[in-house]
């Protein structure tokens, strides 16, 4: 049976070639298609939540009880959650999905829209740009303009460099940290903001986003990042603690303690991914300007080994080792001294079992022994 | 389904995979399959109540998995970022072998502990396509479907 099974699979498989070489030959939609969206308004909103959810490529796994989860579908479902919930704010969520089979017409990405907890809008669009540009394209179309902002973003690790697919039915588009960056400066072109910085916080739920080089691009575009320096489990990142922070939070007046949202959205967080798994789990909090300073006064204990042989991060060979930074001649101890709150819980089982994190980061190269 | 049959239905896969060069589907296809093949392994452990049976079980999936993906690495006209990747998931598998055994400097996992490890064997490779460190190409999952096939 397993083995019919098995075979089936390779059918399918085969199946889905043919069926994706028809879907090259006749699509040809345009993008943004198939739209049921209105011009924006110009709703005054206080909080601002982007959700940016990756679903083209690996993202299924399995509970311990059998059961089959598609990742990007629940960072999805827990995104509209928090566009339900949170009180006074504009959710937009945008779920990257695989193009279809076939070319029929519906694009490959959504977006939703919730007002004040209420879903207003929702389009589907076509992803033809590398990084995120359609979904940035969309963004400057509809949204409001905002008092506090955030960025959350769902997918595999982001490359540093090109050369690994990230899309798996269109490898084709290009997405890198530099690329990334390009969508977030895209998406804060119609910033309103005292500090300078576009957004309060920005989240990577992805693995290996707490790098030095992840840090240092990311830092002028939000007060606070969250990103994990190790493995992250498909079980992702949890934001609904934001619909409690919206209610709870004081009258317009008052000003918004963005760390403390930062805090209680990795502590949640890591709560829910430490009962979920058995592999590490390693989550922190970047305070982007300590950070980034920090890094500035440290640069020859990352940029050797960041830039190296251009083999190391994102390049096309298989297998990447990282270890924590604070190993490396001259990068220091990091951790809350350069801005960092970081939780890490250790894998139940492995070579790593027994290890320690300390500074924050991880910098590319085999770990000490 | 002898094995010149597999074989002839393997290459007549890969000539289109090849050919086409469209992968997306396909390797979402493969994937599903070598998870599943996980999950049948996490579960028939929980579904064993006698520990050494459990540790029997394990043992038989990972060292299928380690030797046959060291074999791999031996084909003729590999990738070799694929080799590299063969030969990565081979150590884990190595690495998960010795652990399960208390080999090479590691200790025994216990009886008590043996469900869980399935499960850490499971989410590691779950995380493997692009954030474990490892790029699963859709060459190597077409290895590791294979060896899954021979498997059972």
């Amino acid at each position: 049976m397993r083995k019919c099974a098995s075979w089936l699979a390779v059918l399918a498989a085969t199946c889905g070639l043919l069926a994706q070489g028809c879907a090259v030959s006749r699509s040809s939609s345009g993008a943004p298609g198939n739209t049921q969206v209105s011009p924006a308004s110009s709703f005054p909103t206080r909080f601002q939540f982007v959700y940016v959810i990756h679903g083209d490529a690996g993202y299924a796994y399995f509970d311990q009880n059998g059961k089959r989860h598609l990742a990007d579908s629940e960072a999805e479902s827990q995104a509209e959650e928090v566009g339900l919930g949170a009180k006074d704010a504009e959710v937009l969520i945008f779920h990257q999905r695989p193009k279809h089979l076939w070319g029929l017409p519906g694009g490959q990405g959504s977006l939703r829209l919730y007002r004040n907890g209420r879903l207003e809008r929702t389009a589907a669009y076509a992803r033809k740009q590398d990084g995120m540009q359609a979904e940035a394209d969309l963004f400057r179309k509809y949204a409001s303009p905002a008092e506090h902002r955030s960025f959350f973003y769902f997918g595999h690790e982001i490359p540093e460099s090109n050369g690994i697919p990230y899309s798996r039915s269109q490898p084709e588009l290009a997405f890198t940290l530099a690329s990334f960056a390009a969508g977030l400066r895209s998406f804060a072109a119609p910033m309103r903001r005292d500090s300078g910085k576009p957004f309060d916080l920005v989240a990577l739920s992805a693995c290996h986003g707490g790098t030095p080089t992840a840090t240092r691009t990311l830092a002028p575009f939000a007060a606070w990042l969250i990103a994990s320096p190790g493995e992250l489990h498909l079980t992702y990142l949890d934001t609904r603690a934001l619909i409690r922070l919206t209610r709870e939070n004081p009258p317009r007046s008052a000003r918004i303690d963005a760390g403390a949202w930062g805090k209680a959205l990795v502590s949640s967080s890591f709560s829910r991914l430490c009962e979920n798994t058995s592999t590490s789990v390693t989550v922190a909090l970047y305070e982007s300007d300590r950070a980034a300073a920090y890094l500035d006064a440290h640069r020859k204990g990352w940029e050797i080994t960041a830039s190296g042989t251009g083999q190391t991060r994102g390049g096309p060979q298989a297998s990447r080792d990282h270890r924590d930074c604070a190993e490396n001649p001259g990068f220091g101890a990091g951790g809350l001294e350069a801005g960092v709150t970081l939780l890490f819980r250790a894998p139940l089982f492995g070579p790593d079992k027994n290890k320690s994190f300390t500074s924050g980061w991880e910098c590319p190269g085999p770990p000490a022994t | 389904m002898n094995n010149f049959t597999r074989y002839m239905a393997l290459s007549v896969f890969c000539t289109l995979t090849a050919a086409t060069g469209a992968m997306a589907s396909a390797s979402d296809a493969l994937e599903a399959r070598y998870q599943a093949a996980l999950n049948e392994m996490v579960q028939a452990t929980k579904n064993t109540s006698d520990p050494a049976a459990k540790r029997e079980q394990l043992g038989k999936f990972i060292d299928h998995m380690a030797q046959g993906l060291e074999k791999a690495e031996g084909l003729q006209g590999l990738d070799p970022a694929d080799r590299t990747t063969l030969e990565t998931l081979a150590g884990k598998y190595r690495d998960y072998g010795a652990e399960l055994n208390g080999t090479a400097g590691f200790a025994r996992v216990p009886d008590g502990g043996l469900n869980a490890f399935a499960g850490y064997i499971q989410q590691g490779m779950e995380q493997a396509p692009l954030g474990g460190g490892i790029y699963i190409s859709s060459g190597v999952l077409i290895v590791i479907l294979i060896l899954i096939i021979i498997l059972t």
